[in-house]
């Protein structure tokens, strides 16, 4: 059983706005990423997921239980992150942390204090002159801080520096470490590849493939881009045996996949050849992704 | 039923508003009261000079209604005119004009900060995103509304009491309590419509254009409706057809003239509000717990 369940989720806007026939799973303790263009549906997704808003057709069950706008007793087991994040007009960070931390129940406030200092947020602020990347703080406090079982996070590090990003993706990894189970989308591919296990790719409101971060890591069809000396040899290895993505003609170059086991063909034939340099394009989900959509349009 | 820390959030975004209204009205209640209470008798007025007058008028076997008729007006003015004192115009033009204005004010900008600003914002999720029933949430936000105007009211009415023990003239203690108290009544309905709204739409300016234009018509019909009401018609000023103003304002149910008079119309007029206030609340509660929230 997933923790979290999504069955042909559909919410048609129409114009071909919404989402349609959304399925998927997460496990427990696993780190689910939800990438997509703008306007893809991520959001439309999320809010389902927190029954803040009703599907057409299909359903989300949580721990089991099937979400709707009367679920709200699953919020305790749940920390989220609004994509769109907007306080009300009560004073500065600490009275809405400290009020949102009696909203949720929450006494205990050491990991709020310990989330704080290692944001380096400054909750004496008042709310309505915070920058966009303190607010984001605020809310990442206020949804990590009760250690929820299941965080729901929208576009968690938007309005983040590439050093509290990196900070975030600490905070994530605690939480995955203690046993929570995450979902998050976001349109940061490099946290997304250093946290998720799997990947939803989401495009016009449909899931377009789901992915397995291993596969990403881990492939072993690798790209070269390789760049020679002079043009005979480039045209000459041209007509040998290769996969080839792209060339350039002015430069000398190919880029070419090949299979690990294939390796050792290549450096044979390369030896044979006055070589400028090699390099290995490294094979990210980023890449993934563009190609998915790519053939997705053709397919339309 | 109620969540405290939702409450607690809710009187810390409204307090300044609150406080500003109740203020406001207290002020216009001393200023208005004093100044009613310096022109109430009319000092100048030396009766022996217009005995003379009266005597010629006599003399040649003409009336003083004559003297008006003759001059285009109507005679009953005189006897408008001569029950009227300052009292009657505070009861009839300022409780249900100038005071209606702040809590209208009051209703239309909180009502739309109870649920449509936050879901047009965004901080609404921060509520829902805890395990705070949706009804739990729209009865918070009532309470709130209700015990604010009614706290509102309770200090205003304290001092209008204590305005008419210090003034010569003034209007009864027990009138002035129904008076606030007609007030009150008002203002929760004209609430319970914001707070209706307000849970309806997603949107502030949707919420504030039906909120906030039903209020600026009632109160523009109001002042409208004046030229047709009884008051003016026996001034002499009066236009009968604008009386059609009187019957589309909520806040002709807020009967000062019966108050005044001490007959009983008000009574059952109080009890329609009340009526309206409960249809709206629930209403807006109701709906807000089976809608989509967009946040």
């Amino acid at each position: 059983m997933g923790i979290i369940e999504i069955h042909n989720l559909t919410k048609d806007y129409g114009l071909s706005r919404g989402i349609f026939d959304v399925s998927l799973e997460v496990k427990k303790g696993e780190i689910f990423g939800f990438v997509g263009t703008n306007g893809s549906g991520k959001t439309t997704t999320i809010r389902n997921m927190m029954g803040f808003i009703k599907p057409d057709y299909g359903s989300v069950r949580i721990l089991d239980h099937k979400v709707n706008y009367n679920t709200e007793y699953l919020m305790k087991h749940i920390g989220y992150v609004p994509g769109e994040i907007s306080f009300p007009d009560i004073g500065d960070g600490n009275a809405f942390i400290k009020i949102q931390a009696e909203m949720i129940g929450l006494k205990n406030m050491d990991y709020a204090n310990y989330l704080i200092k290692k944001l380096g947020l400054d909750t004496s602020a008042n709310l309505k002159r915070m920058s966009k990347g303190m607010k984001q703080k605020t809310a990442i406090v206020c949804g990590f801080m009760g250690k929820p079982d299941i965080l729901i996070l929208d576009e968690p590090s938007t309005g983040l520096d590439p050093l509290m990003r990196e900070l975030f993706v600490d905070i994530l990894i605690e939480a995955k470490q203690r046993g929570a189970t995450i979902f998050m989308s976001s349109h940061v591919f490099e946290e997304i590849e250093k946290t998720c296990d799997r990947v939803a790719l989401l495009h016009n409101g449909n899931i377009i493939d789901i992915v397995n971060m291993k596969v990403i890591h881990h492939n072993e069809l690798k790209t070269y881009k390789i760049e020679f000396e002079s043009n005979e040899d480039y045209q000459k290895f041209l007509k040998e045996q290769i996969n080839l993505i792209s060339k350039k003609d002015i430069y000398h170059q190919v880029t070419v996949d090949i299979m690990d086991n294939q390796i050792n063909n290549l450096m044979r034939t390369l030896s044979m050849y006055k070589v400028k340099y090699i390099k290995e394009e490294k094979y990210t989900l980023e890449k993934y992704f563009l190609k998915k959509i790519i053939e997705e349009k053709k397919n339309d | 039923m109620i969540s405290i820390p939702l409450l607690k959030q809710t009187i810390k975004s409204n307090w300044g508003l609150w406080l500003v209204s109740t203020l406001t009205v207290c002020l216009l209640y001393i200023v208005m009261k004093l100044s009613m209470g310096s022109i109430a008798v009319p000092s100048d007025t030396d009766p022996n000079v217009l005995v003379p007058y009266i005597m010629a008028l006599q003399e040649a076997g003409l009336s003083i209604d004559g003297l008006f008729s003759a001059i285009g007006i109507n005679p009953d003015i005189l006897t408008g005119l001569a029950t009227m004192d300052g009292n009657t115009l505070v009861g009839i033009m300022f409780y249900p004009i100038v005071g209606v204005l702040l809590p209208l004010l009051y209703t239309v900008i909180v009502g739309n900060k109870l649920f449509a600003s936050q879901i047009d914002r965004g901080s609404m999720a921060f509520i829902l995103s805890t395990s705070i029933k949706r009804s739990k949430i729209a009865i918070t936000q009532l309470t709130f509304f209700v015990l604010s105007l009614i706290l509102m009211f309770l200090i205003a009415g304290f001092v209008d009491v204590v305005l008419a023990l210090i003034i010569d003239n003034s209007l009864p203690v027990d009138k002035i309590i129904l008076l606030n108290l007609g007030l009150l009544l008002f203002s929760i309905t004209m609430g319970s419509i914001t707070y209706m709204f307000s849970a309806i739409f997603n949107y502030s300016k949707y919420s504030l254009s039906f909120g906030g234009g039903l209020a600026l018509t009632f109160f523009i019909s109001k002042i409208l409706g004046l030229f047709g009401s009884d008051l003016f018609m026996t001034m002499g000023i009066g236009i009968e057809p604008m009386n059609f103003f009187n019957r589309i304002t909520l806040i002709s149910l807020f009967n000062t003239t019966s108050i005044l008079d001490g007959t009983t119309n008000y009574i059952i007029e109080f009890v329609i509000l009340c009526v309206i206030s409960i249809l709206c609340f629930t209403i807006g509660g109701i709906w807000f717990t089976k809608k989509d929230i967009p946040v």
